[in-house]
């Protein structure tokens, strides 16, 4: 593949920062010894990549493997110069870019001989067909390729470590190197499998061995205990020079050009690559350490995999080759830097660079001028099979543009321009050809633009529309888009006619123009204008949108003139870094990136708080002046208070004024007119003198806003203020603002809802509750409770009975909504999800809460609800007899009546009796007008935190003050009633999760309000088994086993009564394994005298 | 109603109260951090943490499970973590990935352990662990190539609901949690990330496009289980609201406004529960919004400062 010959000295990428993203992980590079191509290999395959067209989609050989590839080595000898050997696990596999990839030929050689992985491949130096592998088998492998079978010529081995590297000696074409753990062999040909030397040579793992390219001897490793060892092997056992790192060391190696090395480190380093001098010992000072290298590469962000060179020569002059740094990391980044004179100079490399502007003839690019500057990123073309030709254009078109958006050539947006195109109009528009480096994109796209000028767009549905397809070139000049806009090329087809061709481009020229001049950008707004969408020309801040834009806008300038100076990406240059650097001198600004873009400043804001609370903070504009004067903000406009000075000598003309700009001025548009003249003829009246318009901020205590009332401010007032304004100048302001009311779940409401509340059965419970929220005017929830109180009873009647619903539900028949609570239950808890109130959900799950195991209603006891039965027929005396268990009860015998009334309080008294003969009970509320004195005395206790917080809430004092309304019932039974169905749970089974999802972050807000023993009662529904036995063989005790032991394992555990972690003194439940900081379980035990475990698993702890 | 004012000597960039409502960290282009002792109406400065060479954009509280631990970022492109232990403030950690300014840091719901998401500048977001052993991990993603101004956590969530019901909720295997983030950048999108198991990353799950400027700020609501909220502050003087059902499927846009805000959105934020936004705009005001249920949003309450 020679068709496009190149000279490396005409390379547009030579010398410049690239950076290229791979579109898979890759974890080795080669490159070829002309330098042009770059091969990564990874999992997926093996990749091509032409460095100098980065954007040209990378050719991929595909290979298949689970093993990540160790190695991969271009051959460095130009018989075979398209060859590349890379691992495969203990394969090693020779592969031939002449051939397609697709095609068997593309495997030249598979060696296999090693019985592990393979860590390193060696070409030989100096003949082309022998190469050496090393593998964690310990063996090092010799090949030769001649050799039929593909056996091994040499095996040699340490026996005892693995093999990390091997080597040619670059001199003596016998010699090569192997490490194996700490230490190194030198092995020869000759000498078979017996070592010439063996150098122990670190105190840990060899990761890097380096011979020299100078002298036959001298070779460099690199290890993990963190030093780079120079020995002579020769001469000596000890290192000539050792230089120490602060970072394990994964390659070592001399550099092609001066004298010097390139350090890579294992990991740490920041990632980047050291160059650094040769050290020159002394016999006193062998020892140096890496304190200033000449250059270090950073912006990796993982661990460097690779560095190698690329280079450039000028005929058979050494000293007018060039060198370019290609790294790639674990952060699929392949980077390429330049290198400055600087560098070279100070590794004593004098480089010549006469030859700088020197025209390169030659094709030729090696020291020798051995290889021709080609690349293999294209698909060889085998003229046998016509169905490859095919192919291959397929191929070509095919433009990847995830590739495109992958890489950053120093200051060209034009690829980040183009990615951004592509990512919003992919869909619309058809990359033809796009080549960024030199600035030409060919799209082709159906336009609905008309053929003929004449005819004006069609006013058409999408649909009908006729298309016009259009294939247009940009072509953009190099200083795109800092100066010059682009060319346009629109193929000439028979569809469209001249005219209109000129006039689309004219259009083309004006926006482009337009756009590169505001926003730098203009390829989308061409595209969209072609695709028949309006470009405006006009308001462009609705129309176009881009990445790009130079922000510069009031703000940051007003704040970069405040200190310094944000960088922008329009002006990335060194002054706004070097204003940084004046007012920080000691900044490392190099460690950050230059050209990025980070956003104007936030100036005010607020932020929610756990307790339903919103912080603000606001920073006031220079030009308003806030004073803080007795507890009030005032506010004054600087810029109009001079203003103010010059005009406001007479009243009449004061008047008028503040008539005439009151609009202006005001902060609020709250202003009361009348009383704010009223107040401003009031001042007046005083005196006359300096006078300022003044806003004041109330800092309100029941008020919710902050609210900026303008006022105008009075002469002595003003004076005073003026005076304390010095003092008091108000930059910044933080505060809070409460916005509970906002939220559904209510801590006033926490505290009075109840879950047990002595022997009341469920339906009771769910009554009083509804009775707290409409004690606090909470009339949904009220409403919700009520409906939960009906769908609670246990009434066998209930088949029968016609229940009057309120106003806003239809008249209800429960004989033909047999499912009615189900459904109502249901759309209530879909209700309080929906609108996020987690109180109620849980509250509602907790008493919905069905006991499998419980026949009938014991008082007091948890869970109090219980299944419905099926009731024996005609047998009710009994049904009922089985319920009732207390002489109290005997009376209730169940309630019914239209309990979802509006009146809330008044739960009907004998309304209904009347009302027909199928009523069969009767409410009769005697006292309930006496419930809202109690309920009120409630309230004035719970604002009282102290108060309540020493009372547990279930004390008997508290207790008698929120008495349950009594009542009475009387009952008629006139028709023998039918048995029912034995009834669905209320709760969906399906929705477990749900309930105990919110149980468990209402548990944990009910902690948050100061309410342990709510949090625990909450809990215990979420250890749905009904004995302590049961619950400990549930899943969550499983890993639970025996208390100190597993607290030494697992010092995370959590207190089940602060959720925080124990760290030490803890109490632990021999029964329940349940974790508590001792200073908790003194709290729970004693303070709120319980026994039972706070994490509600029911566990008695203390007995 | 407590305030506080001339607290710092430059710009205040944020503001944050702890989960218990008793100290509240405030930071400030003068690059200092100010902890202050909030007790009712009454309040204390306590502590000015030093150390950032730029403008503090940032400061997040962890949750007390961890300690009294807060967070900072800054231009200078670290982040710190800072430690009270026993009235004393320290600087236990730094966290120099970044290579430009860090916008923004939110820790993670606190059932992931202590995982710290930063968004930066220089185009990607790290997720930073910090273990119990006293080392940190961190994980990076390049998520807006032009720079990223904000992440946001999802709340805990689980792939299959029928799993986490059969065991209790607290011993549901790790993996049937959906580990999620959002972020907003500079190339006008919003992207949702997911955590996946087996690569130990985060993948790009859904590009949401809608805005037409810089997207300021993304924050995902943390109190909708079955719904996710996610609000997105922008430039173009837009909120968008994206909302998806059982956190699968496709991504619901609706504005929150139809007009468009005064000026340039700079802060969303929702409430602990209850779903109720918060969004800040440079007009310096602050307005509240809550859904109705025709899923439209209706404003709440206003604070004009």
């Amino acid at each position: 593949m020679t068709k496009d010959k190149l000279s490396p000295w005409n390379s547009s990428t030579f010398g410049q920062l690239i950076t290229l993203t791979a579109v898979s992980s890759v974890t080795a590079m080669a490159i070829s010894p002309w330098g042009r191509d770059v091969a990564l290999a990874g999992r997926q395959g093996l990749y091509i990549i032409d460095l100098d067209d980065p954007f040209h989609s990378p050719r991929m050989i595909p290979h298949l493997t689970p093993w990540e590839v160790a190695d991969i080595q271009w051959c460095p000898h130009p018989a075979n110069s398209s060859w590349v050997v890379s691992t495969s696990n203990q394969k090693a596999i020779i592969w031939d870019l002449n051939k397609p990839s697709d095609s068997p030929d593309a495997h030249k050689h598979v060696l296999h001989g090693h019985s592990r992985a393979i860590t390193d491949i060696n070409f030989h130096t100096k003949n082309p067909n022998m190469l050496a592998t090393c593998s964690v088998d310990s063996y090092v492998l010799i090949w030769d390729l001649r050799t039929k079978n593909e056996v091994p010529v040499l095996k040699c081995s340490d026996w005892r470590s693995g093999a990390t590297q091997v080597k040619w000696n670059f001199i003596n074409e016998n010699i090569f190197a192997s490490s194996h753990g700490s230490s190194f062999y030198i092995w020869d040909l000759r000498n078979k499998a017996q070592p010439l030397y063996n150098v122990q040579a670190h105190e840990a793992k060899i990761n890097g061995l380096d011979f020299s390219k100078k002298n036959e001897h001298e070779i460099i490793s690199a290890s993990n205990d963190c030093t780079v060892k120079y020995w002579n092997y020769e001469n000596s056992e000890e290192p000539f020079a050792t230089i120490h790192t602060t970072f394990p060391v994964s390659r070592a190696r001399h550099l092609p050009f001066g004298h010097g090395c390139g350090i890579m480190p294992l990991r740490g380093g920041h990632n980047s690559i050291y160059l650094c001098k040769r050290p020159v010992p002394t016999p006193e000072n062998k020892v140096f350490k890496l304190e200033n290298p000449v250059h270090v590469f950073e912006g990796h962000r993982q661990p460097v995999c690779d560095f190698l060179w690329r280079s450039r020569y000028l005929n058979d002059d050494i000293l007018s080759s060039e060198y370019q740094l290609v790294t790639y990391s674990r952060d699929q980044k392949l980077i390429l830097w330049p290198l400055n004179n600087s560098t070279y100079t100070r590794l004593s490399y004098s480089r010549n660079s006469s030859y700088d502007n020197h025209v390169f003839n030659g094709k030729k690019n090696s020291k020798n001028g051995q290889f021709d500057y080609i690349t293999y990123i294209d698909e060889p073309i085998d003229h046998t099979n016509n169905y490859n030709v095919t192919l291959e254009k397929i191929r070509k078109n095919n433009i990847n543009l995830k590739w495109i958006s992958g890489i950053s050539v120093g200051n060209n947006y034009l690829g980040e321009e183009v990615s951004h195109v592509a990512s919003m109009l992919k869909s619309k528009i058809r990359f033809e050809h796009i080549n960024i480096l030199k600035g030409i994109l060919t799209f082709s796209l159906n336009s609905p633009i008309p053929s003929n000028a004449n005819t004006l767009m069609p006013e058409k549905d999408e649909n009908e529309r006729d298309y016009l397809f259009l294939r247009i070139s940009f072509k953009f000049p190099k200083t795109y888009p800092r100066k010059g806009y682009p060319k346009f090329f629109i193929e000439d087809t028979k569809e469209i006619d001249h005219q209109n061709l000129l006039d689309i481009r004219e259009r083309l020229d004006v926006i482009s123009k337009k756009y590169t001049q505001e926003y730098s950008v203009c390829i989308e707004p061409c595209l969209r204008y072609l695709l028949g969408f309006t470009v405006s020309l006009e308001d462009m801040n609705d129309t176009v949108t881009n990445p790009d834009i130079n922000r510069v806008d009031d703000e940051i300038n007003s704040f970069a003139n405040d200190k310094y100076q944000y960088k922008d990406d329009n002006d990335l240059d060194n002054e706004s870094v070097s204003d940084y650097d004046e007012i920080n001198p000691k900044y490392d600004i190099n460690r950050l990136l230059e050209n990025v873009k980070i956003p104007s400043p936030i100036k005010s804001a607020g932020r929610w708080t756990a307790s339903n609370e919103l912080v603000c903070f606001n920073n006031f504009p220079d030009d308003i002046m806030v004073t803080k004067v007795d507890g009030y903000i005032m506010k004054t406009n600087k810029s109009k208070m001079s203003y103010q000075l010059k005009t406001v000598k007479v009243k009449n003309e004061l008047l008028s004024l503040f008539n005439k700009d009151s609009g202006l001025e005001s902060e609020s548009d709250e202003v009361d007119d009348t009383d704010l003249r009223k107040y401003w003829k009031d001042m007046c009246d005083l005196d006359t003198g300096s006078n300022t318009d003044l806003g004041f901020m109330q800092a309100s205590e029941g008020m919710n806003q902050f609210n900026f009332y303008p006022i105008v401010g009075g002469i002595r007032a003003a004076t005073n203020f003026n005076n304390k304004t010095i003092e008091t100048n108000i930059k910044d302001i933080i505060g809070k603002v409460d916005f509970s009311h906002l939220i559904p779940s209510k801590k006033e409401l926490a505290h009075n809802y109840r879950l047990l509340l002595e022997d009341y059965s469920a339906d009771k419970i769910a009554l009083y509750n509804s009775f707290v929220t409409s004690h606090y005017e909470y009339d949904e929830l009220s409403d919700a409770w009520r409906a939960i109180h009906v769908a609670l009873m246990k009434h066998p009647q209930a088949n029968n009975k016609k229940i009057e619903m309120n106003d806003d539900l239809q008249a209800f028949d429960w004989e033909y909504y047999s499912n009615f609570t189900d459904e109502l239950v249901l759309d209530l808890f879909s209700y309080f999800c929906r609108t996020d109130n987690v109180q109620m959900f849980a509250m509602m799950s907790c008493l919905l809460y069905v006991n499998p195991n419980l026949k009938t209603w014991i008082p007091n006891e948890f869970p109090c609800h219980f299944p419905y039965t099926k009731y024996p027929e005609n047998n009710i005396a009994n049904s009922f007899s089985n319920q009732v268990t207390d002489e109290r009860q005997s009376n209730l015998v169940s309630i019914y009546d239209s309990s979802l009334n509006a009146q809330r309080l008044d739960v009907s008294n004998k309304t209904n009796a009347d009302d027909s003969s199928t009523e069969e009970f009767t409410i009769m509320n005697e006292e309930s007008e006496n419930n809202i004195p109690t309920l009120a005395k409630i309230d004035s206790r719970f604002s009282d935190e102290e108060t309540f917080k020493n009372n547990p809430y279930y004390s008997n004092e508290y207790f008698e003050i929120l008495d349950f309304p009594t009542m009475r019932y009387e009952t008629f039974v006139n028709n023998p009633i039918h048995g029912y169905q034995e009834s669905v749970p209320l709760l969906n089974p399906k929705l477990n999760f749900y309930y105990e999802y919110f149980r468990k972050k209402y548990s944990e807000m009910l902690f948050f309000w100061g309410f342990p023993i709510k949090k625990q009662e909450i809990l215990k529904y979420n250890y749905p088994n009904i004995t302590l036995e049961e619950t400990l063989k549930s899943k969550e005790f499983e890993y639970l086993k025996v208390g100190y032991d597993y607290f030494d394992k697992h010092p995370n555990l959590d207190c089940v009564y602060c959720v925080m972690p124990v760290k030490n003194h803890s109490f632990i439940c021999v029964k329940c394994n349940h974790i508590m900081h001792s200073h908790c379980a003194i709290e729970w035990f004693n303070e709120y005298s319980e026994i039972e475990c706070s994490s509600g698993c029911g566990c008695k702890c203390l007995i | 109603m407590a305030i506080i004012t001339n607290s710092h000597e430059n710009l205040i960039h944020d503001a944050s109260l702890d989960y218990y409502g008793k100290r509240l960290a405030t930071c400030s282009s003068d690059k200092t951090i100010k902890i202050f002792e909030v007790d009712g109406d009454n309040h204390r400065l306590i502590e000015t943490l030093k150390g950032h060479d730029g403008p503090v954009w940032q400061v997040s509280w962890a949750h007390p499970k961890f300690g009294i631990i807060l967070a900072s970022s800054s231009y200078d492109g670290k982040v710190f973590i800072w430690r009270e232990d026993n009235g004393k403030w320290s600087r236990i950690s730094e966290h120099t990935v970044h290579k430009a300014s860090v916008n923004s840091i939110s820790w993670a719901p606190h059932e992931y352990g202590a995982l710290l998401l930063c968004a930066s500048s220089d185009g990607y977001v790290s997720v930073v662990e910090f273990k119990d052993d006293g080392t940190t991990s961190s994980l990076l993603v390049e998520a807006h190539k032009v720079g990223v101004n904000s992440a946001s956590w999802a709340p805990v969530s689980f792939t299959d609901t029928t799993v986490a019901t059969n065991s209790n909720i607290t011993s549901a295997p790790a993996q049937t949690q959906i580990r999620r983030f959002v972020t907003g950048g500079c190339d006008n999108l919003v992207k949702i990330w997911n955590y996946d198991y087996d690569a130990k990353t985060y993948i790009l799950q859904d590009t949401l496009e809608g805005h037409k400027d810089w997207v300021r700020d993304v924050a995902w609501s943390p109190s909708s289980l079955i719904r996710s909220y996610i609000a997105s502050a922008s430039q173009d003087k837009n909120v968008i609201i994206w909302t998806q059902e059982n956190n699968e499927g496709p991504w619901k846009k609706t504005l929150l406004k139809q007009d468009k805000f005064p000026d340039v959105c700079w802060r969303v934020s929702w409430s602990f529960s209850g779903n109720v936004l918060a969004v800040s705009s440079a007009d310096n005001k602050i307005t509240l919004w809550k859904e109705n249920l025709q899923g439209s949003w209706d404003s709440a309450g206003e604070v004009d400062q």
